[in-house]
């Protein structure tokens, strides 16, 4: 009895301690960020480094927040981000209650073909889709177009990994309840949305969640499909390094106002996100 | 409730995205204005370059009553953004900025109109300097674009550190930096980009023009792999391996300038337009200087002004070779109308602007480069005792950029392959620059 | 809830639902959307890469050259050196977020307090942009200013000098900062895995006086080994797709020391205009992909059985 408390005692403490210096590594390089950015130019970089900024300085956020970041490149990614997430969420609820409910001939390799989607690199596709992009005429560097466009790019790249979530989520839902809704005279579009989406709901938005994410921090295709005033917050990033300077506390200002968003939204959302990954996401 | 709330969020947030992205962003562009790309940034002006862009098109617009429109971007995306546009044939600028280095590139991928017969016939051609013209021509004498200023690069030093200047070959230098070691274990005689594609251009390309070597032949092949490369191999692992360079100097972006700014390192690979971005800077006595905003000239010269004047900093040719020449690449910023552009008229109307003595003085100090005007050049502000020094370096010193077809590959061969010669010193030199040499020939096939 | 008994209730509604005549057609308008979005901006573009690598571009005209540029991409060192990078970046970064991912979970799982605290926390990262988190790993192991390498430099010497600007030095903070990201990941994914194992079976293990390691791997992972499986195959082409961290870290450098096959198909494809040789790499790495896919396939398709 005296021995199994004690380890008892000793798993408690053993666990905080690595679950602890785990997090302490999560959290170090984002708060060095942080720091850096309340620096001036020639505070960042010192020999021997320091942590802390000697006085706190807000030069960098100055420049942010008066420069194209906020004017537009916050929005854009905003723009994009909301309209993928929301497409592909909604495409992928109704192909995966298809995917769920019904079997027709060739519908498992169907799906299987689509999940195979998920494993083309994103890069492969980055030139093909330039020259899609660049018939379509939506390479202007201002307005609308561009950023309907890739919003597309991202909802077709989302799609598959979406589907799949979604489908298990949808997988896990008794049928009983959509029979009785059947029963009561409703179509089987009416049960989908009346009965299987609000059960599902904690799935969609951990799919919802997902994507934002992914759509809000993605790179490359930005850089190649958008110009001026219609790019996102990645690679606007570029506004503060010139092909001669780089101005870190600015920079690292920007690196910090880009992951606030996401990082709300995640926290926000954290409960439901993560009692719907926890319970069903991801077993194939 | 909840599901209500969230879509409603979702549509406020769309909503309003949408509303900032339609009014939020400048006049669309109309079938009358100019499309031009550029690396300034003239919506969102950060330093001197983009601050003078922003001027510029504003004065244009005024005395012309033309609108041009400038699309930003990257300076290492702008080369192979404008190519790929011109393959596939898609939103081509009319005018667009381009580094003369990839000349060949272009030419060899047809991306740049040929412009020689409209050069030859304007006013400003008698007045282009030779070296900024002949960065822009071919091999078989076609000017596909035209030079605004050049730049070559040379060394800025602490005289802290060498108070009787910086030894002019790479013998004596090892040997000076020996005695610095030993006197100072923590500083650096010497920092500077030697990494990536562009160390190349600045550093070892000149290097090994100094030990007379070259690195492409006439028809473009690789040819590096030489007694002269070698030599300089040689020379730059001891640097490094005695600690004698900073090990910024092998990072990526802009982290080798740091150890210079900060009186940490004696001498600096520097362009002529490094003063731009020099500051503020402090000497190794702890000497800080830091500009001030005078004028319309650039404001942050007088880190690097101040303390030149105060004789702190000075100018040098790279070090060559023991018996050797210095040299230094010659870099010219030029316009260039694309293939498939379709306001060529107009493009032309801005480049004949962009060539006048006024604007050509403007842009060249901005940048911090020496004017392709000869006229520019004579004027005040390219009189004072840097640019003096600098246009000396220029004229003795400047050679032209290696004929690669393939541009970028192939000076990111050179440089990966000196720089794991660096990093790991038991390969074999002359078997590294072989293999690197031979994989660059054999993808011209 | 076990994933059998999932699948036999779909199979039921199937025989419910396809009665009525009227929605015959229903399936297809519910697909429809995604399939016309995926074939347009997904299929079409992997077709036309698949042409493009047969391609070649000279002075602005697509030629036809058939194979050439897999052939001559076979033969070019640097290649096969990016092939064996993307080996060792790969290889190291499943077995560090796969192993790391289920020591926390395991930890997790014994729910003391603060749990979903840390859950949080080390989620963090992953909500963090590839090219943000790599510029933060790079200052941080800046030769002579960074914070880190300061830090190795006093406490942790052998470790090495200057991390950064070594070929193992700089691979090594390049995985670093990947297994930060994908930590996040594997934890949850193991995490979920671990509370489908009922806990009589893990207390039923420890009453026989199994130790705790003999009680992991003989008892638990058998349990969770299907979602493992589904780990690694995900880690891996996580890993072989990836360019973000290695662009705003190393740029594949020093030298190349850390160029994967997926940057080598940015830098030489993009960036140096080779589309060509470009869509031939991409081509190369799809099938890599479609291997491990179909490896994946097959494990989901036995556990249905």
């Amino acid at each position: 009895m005296v021995t199994s408390k004690l380890t008892r005692r000793f798993d408690q403490i053993s666990t905080h301690l690595v679950l602890g210096l785990f997090a302490l590594i999560a959290i170090f390089p984002i708060a060095y960020t942080l720091m850096t950015s309340f620096k001036s130019q020639d505070e960042v970089l010192t020999r021997p480094p320091t942590f802390f900024p000697p006085t706190w300085r807000f030069d960098g956020y100055n420049t942010v927040f008066n420069s194209d970041m906020t004017r537009f490149y916050l929005w854009n990614s905003l723009f994009n981000s909301t309209l993928s997430s929301t497409v592909v969420v909604t495409l992928a609820s109704l192909a995966s209650y298809t995917f769920s409910r019904y079997r027709f001939r060739g519908s498992r390799a169907l799906e299987l073909a689509i999940l195979g989607l998920m494993m083309i690199p994103g890069l492969t596709n980055l030139v093909p889709l330039y020259r899609i992009a660049s018939d379509l005429g939506v390479l202007r560097p201002q307005g609308l177009n561009a950023n309907l466009f890739i919003s597309a790019v991202y909802t077709a790249g989302g799609l598959p990994f979406a589907i799949w979530i979604i489908k298990s989520f949808f997988d896990s839902i008794p049928i009983e309840l959509e029979e009785a809704a059947l029963i009561d005279g409703c179509t089987p579009v009416q049960a989908l949305i009346r009965v299987v989406i609000p059960l599902a709901a904690p799935g969609l938005m951990a799919a919802f969640l997902l994507m934002f994410v992914d759509t809000w921090n993605e790179f490359l295709a930005a850089l190649v499909l958008l110009n001026g005033t219609a790019r996102t917050v990645t690679v606007g990033l570029y506004d503060f390094q010139s092909s001669f300077e780089i101005a870190y506390h600015v920079w690292t200002a920007a690196c910090i106002v880009i992951m606030l968003p996401v990082l709300i939204l995640f926290v926000l959302l954290r409960k439901r996100f993560f009692e719907a990954m926890l319970q069903g996401a991801l077993k194939g | 409730m909840k599901a209500r709330k969230i879509a409603f969020l979702v549509c406020f947030a769309l909503i309003g995205a949408l509303v900032f992205n339609a009014f939020g962003s400048p006049a669309a562009a109309q079938g009358g204005t100019l499309q031009i790309w550029t690396k300034f940034n003239d919506q969102n002006p950060q330093n001197t370059q983009d601050r003078w862009l922003a001027d510029t098109l504003a004065r244009y617009r005024a005395e012309k009553g033309v609108e041009v429109v400038n699309t930003f971007q990257p300076f290492d995306q702008i080369n192979a953004k404008l190519n790929v546009a011109v393959q596939a044939r898609g939103e081509v600028p009319d005018l667009s900025y381009v580094d003369s280095q990839q000349l060949g590139f272009f030419d060899q991928n047809g991306v740049l109109m040929d412009l020689t017969d409209w050069v030859k016939s304007r006013p400003w051609f008698d007045d282009l300097d030779e070296g900024a013209l002949a960065a822009c021509t071919t091999p078989d004498g076609k000017i596909l674009c035209v030079p605004s200023h050049s730049a070559v690069h040379f060394l800025y030093y602490w005289t802290d550190v060498y108070p009787d200047g910086v030894p002019a070959t790479t013998d004596a230098f090892l040997a000076k930096a020996a005695e610095l070691k030993a006197a100072k274990p923590n500083a650096f005689a010497f920092t500077g980009k030697l990494a990536e594609k562009v160390s190349v251009e600045r550093f070892y390309y000149n290097l090994i023009a100094s030990y007379g070597g070259q690195i492409a032949d006439e028809e473009g092949r690789a040819v590096w792999a030489n007694e002269a490369t070698m030599k300089v191999v040689e020379f730059v692992r001891e640097l490094f391996a005695k600690g004698y360079a900073a090990q910024e100097s092998l990072a990526p972006a802009f982290d080798n300038e740091q150890p210079f700014m900060r009186g940490e390192a004696g001498a600096f690979v520097a362009g002529s337009y490094s003063y731009v971005y020099l500051t503020p800077i402090t000497a190794p006595d702890g000497t800080k200087f830091e500009g001030e905003i005078t004028g319309a000239f650039d404001p942050e010269a007088l880190s690097v002004g101040a303390a030149l004047k105060a004789g702190k900093l000075g100018i040098a040719p790279q070090f060559a070779a023991p018996g050797g020449k210095p040299a230094s690449l010659i870099l010219a910023s030029a316009w260039a109308i694309p293939m498939g552009a379709k306001n060529v008229e107009a493009a032309k109307a801005f480049i004949d602007f962009q060539m006048t003595t006024a604007e050509n003085i403007a842009y060249s100090a901005a940048y911090g480069a020496f004017p392709a005007l000869k006229s520019a050049g004579e004027a005040d502000a390219f009189k004072t005792p840097y640019w003096t020094e600098v246009a000396k370096i220029q004229r003795e010193y400047a050679i032209p950029s290696p004929t690669f077809a393939d541009y970028d590959k192939g000076i990111t061969l050179l440089a990966d392959a000196i720089v794991r010669l660096i990093t790991n010193p038991s390969l074999d030199i002359m078997a590294t620059l072989q293999a690197a040499q031979d994989e660059y020939n054999a993808g011209l096939e | 809830m076990s994933n059998l008994t999932l699948s036999a209730r779909a199979e039921a509604v199937q025989h419910s639902f396809s009665g009525g005549r009227k929605y015959r057609w229903l399936p297809l308008w519910l697909l429809l959307p995604s399939i016309l979005v995926l074939l347009a901006l997904q299929v079409y573009p992997t077709l036309y890469s698949i042409y493009l690598s047969t391609t070649r571009v000279r002075r602005g005209e697509f030629m036809y050259v058939g194979l050439a540029n897999f052939e001559r991409l076979l033969r070019t060192p640097s290649f096969i050196e990016s092939l064996r990078t993307s080996l060792v970046y790969s290889t190291t970064y499943i077995i560090l977020t796969v192993s790391l991912g289920l020591m926390l979970a395991l930890l997790l799982n014994r729910r003391f307090k603060f749990t979903g605290f840390y859950l949080v926390i080390i989620f963090i990262p992953w909500v963090i942009s590839e090219v943000v988190a790599g510029t933060m790993w790079r200052w941080l192991f800046q030769p002579t200013y960074g914070l880190l390498q300061s830090w190795i430099n006093l406490y942790a010497p052998f470790l090495g000098e200057r991390l950064y600007t070594t070929s193992g030095g700089a691979l090594a903070i390049v995985i670093a900062a990947a297994v930060w990201r994908g930590l996040a990941f594997t934890t949850l994914l193991s995490l979920g895995a671990l509370q489908t194992v009922p806990q009589e079976i893990i207390e039923s293990a420890s009453l026989d006086g199994a130790s705790r390691f003999q009680r992991f791997f003989s008892v638990i992972l058998p349990q969770i080994r299907p979602t493992v499986l589904v780990m690694i195959l995900l880690t891996s082409i996580q890993s072989i797709n990836s360019v973000g961290l290695i662009f705003s870290i190393t740029r594949g450098g020093p030298g190349g020391a850390t160029r994967t096959a997926a940057y080598y198909l940015l830098q030489i494809g993009w960036e140096q205009g080779d589309f060509g040789t470009g869509a031939a790499v991409s081509v190369i790495l799809f099938m890599i992909n479609i291997t491990l896919t179909i490896a994946y396939l097959s494990i989901i398709g036995r556990r249905r059985d």
